[in-house]
């Protein structure tokens, strides 16, 4: 996807224009600075509905922080410093991003660095002082199966008062290993930087290499196919998980055994439970035949009356309704200020889907309802997610119903330039963004939905008991490595 | 007393506490089976248990000797406890096995386990032990108000013994008002004081939510393995207590052999009935809120004191 405008400016006016076009309507998407030895390029990327818009500044060692002004950089500004090693002057919160990091040079610089000096960094303590007030370090490892990420909670008795999420124990440099010549195909690599979401990155990473090529209308119809699977399974997961979080064990068993039939179906048809290896650049990798397509038929419908009964268990059991709503509310003012995105934003009443704003593949031609609640609690969580599946169900219905015979794959060339790749995850709004210079990628940068919505996490946990954040932390259902990448 | 009976009365003794891990893989095995699964064989706490035995057991260096001692004081306060409980047979090899008493050994292994909890000195012993104390507050009262009651009713005293054989001779007529609602309030301390859904989840890993197995987060080896039996054996023998002690009938009172055949299929079918029943509980139900469980316990409390209320107002 090509961006519609480009602008450029001093850096030293880079947080007004941001700012003015803040009071426009746009939105901040992704920001990076792009090296070029000496000096560095800061991208700005924003959005608007359909319209996306990037500013470029050029840059030495520093510039005054756009996050002075909105504050929604903030997050990006940190990212900046520590992997380039450029100084937003007034940023005012510089905290590291990445905890454990191997070396102390600045990764994505392009001299090279001292890789052998392996640099821990103390995490700090919270700043809440008081009589009874106790701080609970959680993580980097936890207890179950999951991701690293320490959490830092300050409570008196159960309620929470503030807590800080200190993530980046998960960094492995993918988009340094993302530079390089066009040619090697990256869809493999990007399907790895968060595996639940393999479909989501490999799509935007094809749309950047794909450029302008005119992809087959079977093999966007299959893209969408993949996509909606990968939703459905992901939605599972999380509403089968915060059954399990809250020792509803019949349902979380019922879920659990749905969606391991769906993977068991993606394995036989597709070849990788995950969806792994079926996007590439130019189309998809993977035919479906007629038989193909009627066993995905009849599997997404028995999935999709699984989702319905999982929602009926819960709804029907007052015990767990009372333990979801009202918990980790969200609310639609701080959905807004802390520019969230996806499932979270819509449980919060904000209307905003990648499919129906920038529609990529074969979203133009297919019709779907935006599902969205407004109490922004847990529960309104996992009714959005329950209400996607049904969606996505409906979306694959459609594909297959629709699916004409023909290519799958045609011949692209990627265009030098600035290009970048929206796709709606299951998690929200993907973007990868690449600059390649003379057939190489000279810089590529990934913001995963998680990386914007962790920090609102910190407000949706206040005033609620210590005992609820495994709940509220399931429902957000976000990405540990796809933040970290 | 004779030798006949005292060895009848030892045997009982061990029998319970060998067949404690047996009860907790049975309860697994029912809800296994409650969410389609296979589940693990019954026989698995005795492997898990052994495996334990076999580990290193290593100590936090925050810990102090009290630390260590205790799984031994809760292994004390339970084999106790056992030794007080009629199972097969009416007598209990005990000779003190005062009611009153029974409930503050209870409260010893209870208070025993919340120091443990805190002397590890992480954040997630601290909280259990917090959420613990909380509840213990509320159980203690219901829990003694309501075998209190059994005493009041039959006017034995306090010997469980006693109380156990005069609602078991009393037959249908022990069947009361104050029997059901000190039964109903037992059900639910023993719900609560063993930990299980809905005021804690006893397969949880989340250290977030943990109450008993947040205070066990330090122990290993030998420790967990007397922990994790002093646990199983507190569930035994309040189910134990349940069926014989409030719900007696059929509970052997004399030696003779068809008696004491009779008692052993009794207690089995009773056990088995009250399994299920936890299984089936914690199958529906999610675990509530930590805030809600006063709400529930302050219930169980409110049965038991109208359990009392009932004797003499009725």
């Amino acid at each position: 996807m090509i961006v519609t405008d480009t602008t450029s400016c001093d850096s030293d006016l880079l947080a007004q224009y941001v700012k003015t076009y803040y009071s426009d309507g746009w939105r901040m998407i992704s920001m990076f600075a792009s090296e070029s030895y000496p000096g560095a390029t800061i991208n700005v990327l924003l959005r608007r509905g359909g319209e996306i818009m990037r500013i470029t500044s050029e840059v030495v060692d520093s510039y005054p922080a756009v996050a002075a002004q909105v504050p929604a950089a903030s997050l990006f500004e940190r990212v900046i410093y520590e992997m380039n090693d450029i100084h937003p002057d007034g940023h005012g919160n510089l905290i590291p991003a990445i905890y454990w990091r191997k070396g102390d040079g600045h990764p994505l610089q392009k001299r090279p660095y001292d890789t052998y000096n392996e640099i821990r960094i103390p995490i700090p303590n919270n700043p809440i002082r008081g009589t009874g007030v106790y701080e609970i370090p959680v993580g980097p490892v936890h207890a179950g199966v999951i991701e690293p990420g320490h959490f830092r909670f300050s409570a008196a008795g159960e309620p929470i008062l503030h807590l800080s999420i200190h993530l980046g124990y998960n960094h492995k440099g993918i988009e340094k290993m993302m530079e390089g010549p066009v040619s090697k195909n990256r869809t493999y690599l990007a399907e790895r930087i968060s595996g639940d979401n393999a479909v989501a990155h490999g799509l935007a990473c094809a749309h950047i290499m794909e450029g302008e090529a005119e992809i087959p209308d079977r093999a966007r119809r299959i893209r969408v196919i993949l996509a909606e699977l990968e939703r459905i399974h992901n939605h599972l997961d999380i509403v089968a998980g915060l059954c399990t979080d809250s020792a509803f064990v019949v349902a979380a068993a019922y879920g659990a055994e749905v969606r391991e039939e769906l993977l068991r179906t993606n394995r036989r048809i597709f070849g990788s439970r995950l969806l792994m290896g079926n996007i590439v650049p130019g189309g998809v990798k993977r035919d479906l035949s007629d038989g193909d397509m009627s066993e995905l038929e009849s599997a997404v419908m028995k999935v999709g009356f699984g989702a319905k009964k999982l929602d009926g268990y819960i709804r029907k059991t007052p015990s767990i309704v009372d333990r979801l709503e009202t918990t980790g509310i969200l609310s639609n003012e701080n959905a807004l200020r802390y520019e969230t995105v996806g499932v979270i934003a819509r449980a919060s009443g904000i209307r905003s889907d990648v499919r129906a704003e920038v529609p990529y593949d074969a979203y133009g031609d297919l019709s779907f309802s935006l599902i969205t609640r407004d109490k922004g609690d847990v529960m309104s969580r996992c009714a959005v997610r329950v209400d996607e599946i049904a969606e996505s169900v409906s979306l694959i219905l459609q594909c297959l119903a629709e699916m004409e015979e023909g290519e799958i794959r045609t011949d692209f060339k990627t265009p030098d330039g600035f290009s970048c790749g929206l796709v709606e995850s299951p998690r929200g709004e993907l973007v990868h963004s690449a600059d390649i210079r003379d057939g190489r990628i000279w810089r590529y940068n990934i913001r995963d939905p998680s990386f914007v919505n962790w920090p609102s996490m910190e407000t949706a946990v206040m005033d609620n008991i210590v005992p609820d954040f495994p709940l509220i932390n399931k429902s957000f259902g976000l990405s540990y490595s796809g933040n970290d990448v | 007393m004779n030798y006949l009976e005292i060895a009848l009365m030892i045997l009982q003794f061990a029998a319970l506490i060998l067949i404690s891990p047996l009860i907790t893989g049975i309860i697994r095995k029912i809800k296994a089976r409650m969410q389609n699964k296979v589940g693990a064989s019954i026989f698995q706490p005795y492997r898990d248990l052994h495996k334990l035995l076999k580990k290193e057991s290593v100590v936090s260096e925050n810990a102090s000797f009290f630390f260590r001692l205790v799984p031994y004081i809760s292994m004390t306060a339970m084999i106790l406890l056992a030794a007080m409980t009629p199972f097969v047979y009416g007598g209990v090899i005990a000779p003190y096995s005062d009611v009153i008493a029974m409930v503050y050994i209870f409260t010893m292994f209870r208070f025993a386990m919340i120091v443990g909890g805190l002397e590890g000195g992480s954040a997630f012993g601290g909280m259990g032990s917090s959420r613990e104390v909380m509840m213990s507050v509320l159980i203690e009262p219901a829990l003694l108000i309501s075998i209190m009651t059994l005493s009041a009713m039959t006017g034995v005293g306090f010997n469980i013994t006693d109380i156990s054989g005069s609602i078991n001779a009393a037959g249908a007529a022990a069947i009361s008002p104050a029997l059901l609602l000190a039964g109903a309030a037992f059900v639910i301390t023993m719900v609560a004081e063993n930990t299980r859904v809905p005021f804690d989840n006893p397969d949880t890993h989340l250290e977030l939510t943990m109450v008993h197995e947040g205070m066990l987060i330090e122990y290993s080896g030998r420790g967990l393995a007397m922990m994790e039996t002093a646990s199983m054996l507190r569930l035994t023998i309040f189910m134990t207590l349940l069926g014989t002690v409030f719900f007696p009938w059929g509970t052997a009172m004399t030696l003779s052999i068809a008696d004491l055949a009779l008692s052993v299929a009794v207690i089995i079918v009773k056990l088995l009935v009250i399994a299920f029943g936890i299984a089936l509980l914690e199958s529906i139900i999610a675990k509530m809120r930590v805030f809600r469980m006063p709400n529930m316990l302050t219930a169980s409390f409110a049965l038991s004191l109208m359990a009392m209320i009932s004797l003499y107002v009725l």
